[in-house]
């Protein structure tokens, strides 16, 4: 991969884990949901009994 | 990745430069290359350190994993630093196993870009071959493809407390 002459002295191996990756700001707004991809139901309509006059 | 227990909840934040394609078949590789030009870095992509010795980068006593500055301070202060149009310059952030040297510098297994740096050095636009219709990348077309901002060198903290991102 990439070379560099590292020199100095360096720290041991650690371990950096991120909740969210790639990193994202943080006002960013979360992402949205999605829209159910289900047509919005109409509410039923009973139908009408007729009833004996 | 690795098993063992997080140290840090977080990226890394680093500052680090490229080398731009220099050359049609250099941009056909991707836009952003080492110093060196040995490594490309994948358009838009996470980056992934691996090793030609076969074990896990970066690894204590050899020279693999992606390289960058802790600070946009360290990376002005160091001889990688854009001296011309043909380099830019960055925010990344490192993930997965880091090393940190004392010098002021981090290597690690994974890393993202996250915005460009504004610099003095602007690109010309020019052909790879004359009236060839195919130009070189321009500073600008890099963060346009990155779809990244460009930020001054003294927004950096801020940036990366922005991303929080760990900063050293």
């Amino acid at each position: 991969m990439v070379r560099m002459v590292r020199h100095g002295r360096e720290k041991k191996e650690e371990i950096f884990e991120p909740v969210e990756w790639p990193p994202r700001r943080r006002s960013e707004p979360s992402p949205r949901r999605e829209a159910s991809p289900e047509p919005r139901r109409e509410p039923s309509r009973r139908k009408r009994e007729k009833t004996p006059a | 990745m690795t098993d063992r227990a997080p140290d840090y909840i977080g990226a890394i934040a680093g500052a680090r430069a490229w080398r731009m394609a220099p050359s049609l078949w250099a941009k056909m590789g991707g836009l952003l290359w080492s110093h060196a030009m040995l490594n490309v870095w994948p358009d838009c992509e996470e980056i992934a350190a691996e090793c030609d010795a076969g074990h896990p980068a970066p690894a204590e006593g050899c020279s693999c994993g992606v390289y960058a500055w802790q600070s946009a301070e360290r990376l002005l202060r160091s001889p990688y630093a854009p001296q011309d149009h043909k380099h830019i310059a960055g925010v990344v952030a490192g993930r997965g196993r880091v090393i940190r040297g004392e010098t002021g510098y981090w290597v690690a297994e994974r890393a993202v870009v996250l915005a460009f740096f504004d610099d003095d050095y602007p690109s010309p636009v020019k052909e790879v071959m004359p009236d060839s219709g195919v130009y070189l990348p321009t500073k600008e077309e890099v963060a346009e493809v990155y779809r990244v901002p460009v930020i001054k060198h003294s927004d950096f903290d801020d940036f990366c407390d922005e991303y929080e991102l760990i900063r050293f």
